[in-house]
């Protein structure tokens, strides 16, 4: 499926941006896979330097102990996976026409929130905290005269270009909503 | 004393093995039917796909030549009764 199809694109419509969340925002979630893999490295390194050493001599225990190995790391694999889903399909689509806020909350939970450009009526960036002002991300929240009063765009790159661009692309539209009746 | 056969550790770890299965299947169609089938996420299934074969396949490589039939006991109550002793 394209995303054209997922939106049900007008005929007159076009994506301007497909916006996501900035790669930085996910580095985290790197890091802790890393640690999340280590663990069991440590364990090994426990078990090997005491007592419990002949756990290990015992072919028995030794299976048990391979087989919660495996699951364990077969786990933190799915584990990163889903969270790089929840983290990726947290999109945002602007067209010349409108707004999309595509949320993916968890593995089962997906909002899907629609704003008209003409409804804009304020937008706010910002850019708060150390790493956001070293790579250029943030917020922008847009208050609308729609149904969806709020919209948030989350840790997206370049905040303030992108509030300036979709002020520019509401301005367009709501001049082009005045000319036809 | 209790115990149980090992094979039984193994039909549990097969279960697991099929609830991984589904999520990871969900996460795919996820990835799929919503339009994100992008170099990123191509990339990132990639990886996840090539690290989940290599922990079933050295899992495998550990295990091919166990006894299946031999019975592992997982609780005796010795062993707390060693354990006092060992704090006495």
């Amino acid at each position: 499926m394209t995303l054209e199809n997922l939106i049900n694109q007008k005929p007159y419509e076009k994506i301007k941006y497909t916006i996501r969340r900035h790669p930085v925002t996910f580095f985290p979630a790197i890091l802790l896979f890393f640690v999340l893999l280590a663990v069991p490295v440590g364990i090994y390194w426990l078990f090997v330097n005491s007592t419990l050493k002949i756990l290990l001599e015992n072919a028995a225990y030794f299976t048990m102990i391979t087989l919660a190995a495996s699951a364990y790391f077969l786990s933190s694999i799915l584990f990163f996976y889903t969270y790089f889903v929840a983290f990726y399909l947290d999109l945002w689509i602007v067209t010349n026409d409108r707004i999309l806020d595509m949320e993916q909350k968890t593995l089962f939970s997906r909002t899907i929130s629609e704003v008209d450009l003409y409804q804009i009526q304020d937008a706010t960036s910002e850019v708060k905290g150390i790493f956001p002002s070293i790579f250029n991300y943030g917020n922008i929240i847009l208050q609308t005269a729609g149904p969806v009063p709020k919209l948030i765009f989350k840790n997206v790159h370049k905040p303030h270009e992108l509030r300036q661009t979709i002020l520019d692309l509401s301005a367009e539209d709501k001049k082009f909503h005045e000319q036809t009746p | 004393m209790f115990s149980i056969p090992l094979y039984a550790a193994l039909i549990i770890y097969f279960i697991f093995l099929f609830i991984f299965l589904l999520f990871f299947i969900t996460n795919l169609l996820h990835i799929i039917l919503t339009g994100t089938t992008t170099f990123a996420s191509f990339i990132v299934t990639l990886i996840v796909f090539v690290l989940t074969i290599l922990t079933i396949f050295i899992t495998w490589k550990f295990l091919q030549n166990t006894d299946w039939t031999q019975s592992v006991t997982i609780w005796d109550s010795s062993w707390l009764s060693s354990l006092n002793n060992t704090i006495q």
